[in-house]
């Protein structure tokens, strides 16, 4: 990518007007996306993409420049002019390089590029039958495959010097379903931080006739009630409520200027006993995972709630310096052209005891919540959404008809206590996260877990 | 340079046996400040440029992209852009435009030089004193930045197109956070202009702090339907959500709720929608769309009633009529696809007061949140967190949050019974503006 000699070069030019840490970050990335719809490829883009970020930071403050040219004379000088905008005092600088080779922590068996289109365009067909087969009522089946390889490399004037490679493959069905003039659809994806060896241990039927069965449920689902109400929130994506109501709120983005509801309450009971969370960065070749994060330091397993105690924060290093405490290995950026900052990488809420049977029968009057969409959270005030794709009523202990149109909300401080029980049935599931430094693929999970009470924004 | 170098791609294109051939070229350069307690806290600058290359051969479209202009990045687009076509099994008929039509001018503001880099940091260092100074309740800025940009768009083709625009913004927004107890709110304030000097920072801190200020002590009500009226740019931001209807290519395969609803009433008569192209303080505001047709004017919705979908060349063609000039690519890395350029809901003659004044009881909704996760894009349906005031006896009396609006927004274009006179178009607004909107009745959730 660049030499250790130029990222010399660079890492003093962006010090000699000010500044007291600089760092570069260099990317190079291809991406290939392919779509289907009614069987047949509409859609098939591809291309390269990539160039150099300089960050500078001086105290608390930071600045960034980026460029996707990469030749010496064009970095020198983008470099020097963002030193000079810091108005201060040349730093002499000698930085000894330390080459960081971790060897491979997440191996890719088939890398997607030694893969030829046709095979993947066959992965495609094969759930677009499935998807279509299910039922007379699917309407339309639209097909998504991506991957992407992004490679970087990290150096600061610190010595630090370090590359990754960041394989990712998502396979995304969404089936329509409609009958009467109705249309309803049911979207199930898969990603993860393997190459194409992903399929192998998939069914791309699995997924398609599970996002036909979810389409034509809803086609037969009711207007959710309006009100507070216990709800369980099964596995996998559940995990958006601990990604919207907690997490968000614990990235030193917000914590660090206060502007977090989570500030300043390290060591407190923030939850119930029964919730224990961590942000893991770690896991093999999970869909938020790295080799190294995007300020080049390695992932941690971070504990965020251990037993309802607020543990600890996901922090950057520009973060750290304020807040006065260690980053953790979760410092991300969608691509060279955003600032990096604390980010979620896989963050989830950890097995309890209770059983999903027991959760369903505690409650006389409430709502079911199988498959979970997005939301968004206003770290300052706490208040969170997310909303419900799949979802039913429960009465008097036990699953009944479908509902639709449930977006559940609360504020951060109060669900977190209300969560009653907590199963052990841990899963994962894979998400894109949108936020300051762009978006991201964020994994999350959970074991189902029962919420006393919990506002669903119904129509009855 | 870039000519030169476009000329080469073509060439290479044409052997590689590409019929016709079009770039799409987007450069850009921006400069972001954010304060943070009397300091610069965030300063950057950026200079990009991206582009999208296509070409059709055996009556199939290939798309490539690229950030760099070197040799390699020629071959590497024509060789991913061919197999790209190969890829391609629709039946769909494939058109690049020969620049024929009739181009206005839109007049571009030009980014003013006359003021440094070190008066705009002022700016910001002011705003957030200012914001500070007015109230003893307001704690900080969670965010805040001041944004100047430049940007170009250039499409090319070998049937003839060469068009070229140049477009600047300058705006500047902070969110101010209030707390009182362990009561904790942010609101909103933004300024955009032609030019450094049209920006005002009053605006955006009065907006700021008593959007903050006001919010202060707002709890749920019970759960209730009742009439609701939308604010302007949270009605603006919820049609956003809904445009996709409105395309040709949903309307084709079937995934629009206005299949055959062509010169149908889908609204109450005070829905008029006009796609405005060239209305001046839109940020999507263009001359040509994405694949160099010449846009205008056109209602969508004339009282209520259906007038056009939005069209690109190639669903012209399927459709058999011409192209709205509303073909629209996300980014140089995206495939043509259509929106509209500034989707407008037009406004009345009745002030926002009189609009309240007709309600006993009712829900007036600042804010919207979690659009993009709340709406089912498919069916209409929705169901959001909100925040805004109650509205007793035609006047806003308490603030109100943690709850939620539910509906189905083809229900709702029918129970529109009035809009106000206070249009909006903002950054804020993602390409659509609205004056405020009242609809008879909704599902409240609360307590």
């Amino acid at each position: 990518m660049i030499d250790q000699r130029l990222a010399h070069d660079i890492l003093s030019a962006a010090l000699s007007f000010g500044g007291d840490f600089a760092e570069i970050f260099v990317e190079n990335r291809t991406d290939t996306t392919i779509g289907m719809i009614e069987g047949k490829v509409e859609r098939s883009l591809s291309g390269k993409t990539g160039g150099i970020g300089i960050r500078i930071f001086n105290g608390f403050n930071s600045v960034y420049t980026y460029s996707n040219k990469l030749d010496r004379e064009t970095l020198l000088n983008l470099a020097q002019n963002a030193s000079k905008s810091l108005k201060g005092v040349s730093q002499n600088l000698r930085i000894d390089f330390v080459m960081e080779n971790p060897g491979i922590v997440h191996p890719v068996k088939v890398h997607p590029k030694n893969v030829e289109k046709i095979r993947k365009i066959e992965l495609m067909k094969k759930a677009h039958e499935a998807a279509s087969s299910y039922s007379n009522l699917i309407h339309q089946v639209k097909i998504n495959y991506i991957d992407s390889c992004q490679n970087v490399l990290i150096a600061n004037s610190n010595g630090k010097f370090v590359q990754d490679q960041r394989v990712r493959t998502r396979f995304a069905v969404n089936s329509i379903a409609s009958k009467d003039n109705k249309m309803e659809y049911g979207m199930i994806s898969k990603g993860s931080g393997k190459g194409f060896e992903l399929y192998d241990e998939i069914s791309v039927e699995d997924i398609a006739r599970e996002a036909s069965r979810v389409a034509v449920t809803m086609l037969g689902a009711k207007p959710a009630p309006s009100g507070k109400f216990p709800v369980v929130l099964d596995n996998k994506f559940g995990g958006v409520i601990f990604h919207e109501a907690c997490g968000h709120g614990l990235e030193a983005t917000s914590v660090a200027k206060g502007n977090s509801v989570y500030a300043g309450k390290l060591g407190e009971k923030i939850a119930s006993d029964i919730v224990s969370a961590v942000d893991d960065g770690t896991i093999l070749n999970e869909w938020g995972s790295l080799s190294f994060d995007d300020e080049g330091n390695k992932p941690t397993r971070n504990v965020l709630i251990e037993n309802g105690i607020l543990k600890n924060y996901m922090v950057d290093e520009l973060n750290a310096r304020r807040m006065k405490m260690p980053a953790t290995g979760s410092c991300r950026r969608e691509s060279y052209k955003l600032p990096p900052t604390s980010r979620m990488t896989n963050t989830y809420i950890l097995n309890g005891k209770s059983s999903f049977e027991d959760m369903i029968s505690s409650i006389d009057y409430g709502v079911y919540a199988k498959y979970l969409g997005g939301g968004s959270v206003n770290t300052a005030t706490g208040e969170f959404n997310f909303a419900a794709s799949e979802a039913y009523l429960v009465k008097d202990g036990k699953i009944q008809d479908p509902i639709k149109g449930a977006t559940l909300i609360g504020t951060g401080l109060e669900v977190l206590q209300k969560i009653e029980m907590v199963s052990n049935n841990f899963d994962s599931g894979e998400g894109m996260c949108g936020s300051v430094s762009g978006v991201i693929p964020a994994g999350l999970g959970q074991p189902a877990l029962k919420v006393s009470e919990i506002t669903v924004g119904g129509k009855e | 340079m870039m000519d030169k170098w476009i000329d080469e791609l073509f060439a290479i294109g044409k052997d590689k046996g590409f019929e016709n051939q079009e770039i799409y070229y987007e450069s850009s350069n921006s400069l972001k400040i954010s304060v943070f307690e009397g300091n610069v806290d965030k300063f950057n600058l950026s200079e990009e440029g991206g582009l999208s290359y296509r070409g059709i051969v055996n009556g199939k479209m290939g798309y490539a992209f690229t950030e760099t202009f070197d040799d390699e990045a020629i071959k590497m687009l024509v060789d991913e852009a061919y197999e790209n076509a190969l890829a391609i099994e629709s039946l769909d008929p494939v058109c690049l435009h020969d620049g024929k039509g009739e181009y206005i001018i839109l007049e571009c503001s030009s980014l003013d030089n006359s003021f440094s880099v070190e008066d705009k940091i002022q700016f910001m260092l002011d705003l957030e004193k200012q914001i500070l100074d007015k109230d003893s309740r307001i704690l900080r800025l969670s965010n805040n930045s001041y944004v100047e940009s430049r940007y170009e768009k250039w499409i090319k083709n070998t049937k003839g197109l060469d068009m070229k625009e140049n477009k600047s913004h300058i705006y500047a927004y902070a969110v101010a956070v209030a707390k009182e107890g362990n009561d904790t709110r942010t609101g909103i304030g933004l300024s955009t202009g032609d030019s450094f000097s049209s920006i005002s920072y009053p605006n955006i801190a009065d907006d700021a702090v008593n959007q903050a200020l006001g919010m202060l002590g707002a709890k749920a009500i019970p759960s209730v339907k009742c009439p609701v009226i939308f604010e302007n740019k949270a009605f603006a931001s919820f049609l956003s959500q809904f445009t996709n209807h409105f395309s040709a290519e949903q309307v084709q395969k079937k995934l629009s709720g206005l299949v055959d609803k062509l010169e149908t009433s889908i609204g109450s008569k005070y829905v008029n929608i006009t796609d405005n192209p060239h209305i001046k303080e839109g940020l999507n505001s263009t001359a040509f769309d994405d694949e160099g047709v010449a846009t205008y004017v056109k209602p969508l919705v004339k009282n209520g009633v259906l007038k056009t979908y939005l069209y690109n060349l190639q669903t012209a063609e399927k459709d058999k009529v011409k192209s709205t000039g509303n073909a629209a690519k996300s980014s140089y890395k995206g495939s043509v696809e259509i929106a509209p350029i500034n989707f407008c809901l037009e406004p009345s003659e009745i002030s926002l007061s009189n609009l309240l004044k007709q309600n006993d009881y009712g829900v007036f909704i600042t804010e919207l949140q979690g659009l993009h996760a709340g709406i089912n894009s498919i069916s209409g349906d929705f169901s959001l967190q909100c925040h805004g005031y109650l509205i007793e006896k035609g006047d806003l009396t308490k603030p109100v949050s943690q709850i939620t609006v539910s509906g189905n927004f083809f229900e709702l274009l029918k129970d529109i019974n009035g809009v106000a006179n206070d249009f909006l178009l903002s950054p804020l607004t993602v390409g659509c503006g609205s004056p405020s909107v009242s609809v008879s009745s909704l599902s409240i959730s609360g307590n």
